[in-house]
């Protein structure tokens, strides 16, 4: 369904993989590629839009991104920018982080998707190949020779 | 439904989804802004991972990616290519108190105008460092560069293609079709709508073509009046040649040689012979005369 606010904005609710409803402005979901879409062919008129992939925690925080960008205007360029500073910091870890943007990626949101790669990249810039196994419980599926082989073609980049 | 409300609430699936469900696209888009340094670390990581990162596709997004990064603090090696020399600058080096580090690879041959034009902010006393490379006692010259790939060698038989951010040459084998006498004209760049990165040779009148998708050379052209000789400059998807008279380009995706310019036609400052350079700087095409210090754009 959906609702108009006093300033005459269209509402429409997002639900997230745990059950939980959020009625945002159509323009703040519509950040969101995927969601502008679904719009458009029509999926919100009958109640909510489900959003099988995000949960409830990770969905406030893109909604919360989502309003912060769709309020913001070009001039507001540098504020913003330390406004998503402090919202990747907030974010906390690479776990939660790594949540965000599978969620930014699912849900096409480049500048959320941007601002997240980014953060891990710079986060794992300087790691071992192990520090970066233990992050994201990567397994090491080298056989010990070919484990070798390729530690010994790029011994450069260890130095 | 004015306000968000909880249907229900699903504890469990909070934390650590993303560990077991991390899709290569995701993996992508992290490592595509990774230095080149750290990717040729990661390629330990495990067997996914080098495939992703030692993948053409991945290099592409990598490439691309970096071109849209525009901060001066991105931590990406930068490579500046100039007529004999290249530099590379770790930004990440690049601190109010320390100035540019930039890299070069030693060459015999310095070409200090080019050089000032395109470096401004390096001193002189600048560290300088020299990469690791296989081949380098025999790295007299630096023929072209093109989107990440430098072409290097001794003479036209042998040449190598060289990815100074992974380190990585390969030798483009010997042309068949290259008359050892004479003096040849060459070039290099990329043929983006058949993604291929291709060298081309013009020898007495043959012009040859050789593609790094097919590792081969082939005759393109057998006979064409215009003599050229050295390097050829790629813009806009073309190598172009200038001699007394023209300028000539040669369209990698068509592979048809065609006479683009007149000098004739053009201002009187470019009827200079020698001296005249083709350069391609910031999108812009010119023909530079060291000389008179004096430029035309071309386009």
């Amino acid at each position: 369904m959906s609702i108009t606010t006093e300033n005459n904005e269209k509402m429409i609710t997002l639900m997230s993989s745990d059950g939980e409803e959020f009625v945002v402005e159509e323009a703040v979901a519509a950040q969101s590629q995927t969601i502008k879409h679904l719009i458009e062919d029509g999926c919100s008129t009958e109640g909510s839009i489900p959003l099988p992939n995000v949960t409830g925690r990770v969905l406030s925080e893109v909604i919360q991104y989502c309003k912060k960008h769709s309020s913001s205007d070009d001039k507001e360029e540098k504020e913003l920018e330390a406004w998503d500073a402090e919202f990747v910091k907030a974010a906390d870890d690479h776990v939660a982080l790594t949540d965000l943007m599978m969620a930014a990626n699912f849900l096409d949101i480049k500048g959320l998707l941007d601002l997240v790669a980014q953060t891990l990249a710079n986060m794992i810039t300087g790691k071992s190949p192990e520090e970066v196994r233990r992050m994201w419980n990567i397994k090491n599926d080298f056989t010990p020779e070919e484990a070798e082989k390729v530690r010994k073609e790029n011994q450069w980049a260890f130095e | 439904m004015n306000q968000a409300k909880n249907k229900q609430k699903n504890v469990s699936s909070s934390k650590c989804e993303a560990a077991t469900l991390f899709p290569r696209e995701i993996v992508e888009q992290i490592l595509g802004r990774l230095p080149a340094k750290t990717l040729c670390r990661f390629r330990c990581v495990s067997k996914s991972w080098l495939s992703t990162i030692c993948s053409p596709q991945f290099a592409k997004t990598h490439f691309n990616l970096d071109l849209e990064d525009k901060t001066l603090y991105s931590q990406r090696l930068k490579l500046l290519l100039t007529k004999h020399t290249f530099y590379s600058v770790e930004w990440e080096s690049v601190t109010p108190d320390n100035g540019i580090v930039a890299v070069e690879i030693e060459h015999p041959v310095r070409y200090d105008d080019v050089k000032h034009r395109r470096l401004p902010n390096v001193e002189s006393d600048c560290p300088v460092v020299k990469l690791d490379f296989d081949y380098e006692e025999l790295v007299k010259d630096v023929w072209g560069s093109c989107k990440g790939l430098v072409l290097v060698g001794t003479e036209v038989d042998t040449v190598f293609l060289f990815n100074p951010f992974t380190r990585e040459s390969k030798r483009i084998p010997p042309n068949p079709a290259r008359c050892p006498i004479s003096v040849n004209a060459y070039g290099f760049g990329y043929d983006s709508v058949s993604d291929d990165y291709k060298m081309v040779m013009i020898d007495v009148g043959v012009v040859s073509m050789y593609s790094l998708r097919e590792d081969s050379w082939r005759i393109v052209r057998d006979s064409q009046d215009n003599y050229f000789m050295d390097y050829g400059v790629f813009h806009n998807g073309a190598i172009h040649w200038a001699n007394s008279e023209v300028v000539a380009s040669f369209d990698l995706a068509e592979e048809v040689l065609r006479t683009s310019f007149s000098f004739r036609s053009m201002n009187p400052i470019c009827k200079a012979i020698n001296g005249d350079h083709l350069l391609s700087v910031d999108g812009k095409f010119i023909l530079y005369n060291l000389e008179t210090n004096t430029h035309l754009d071309l386009e």
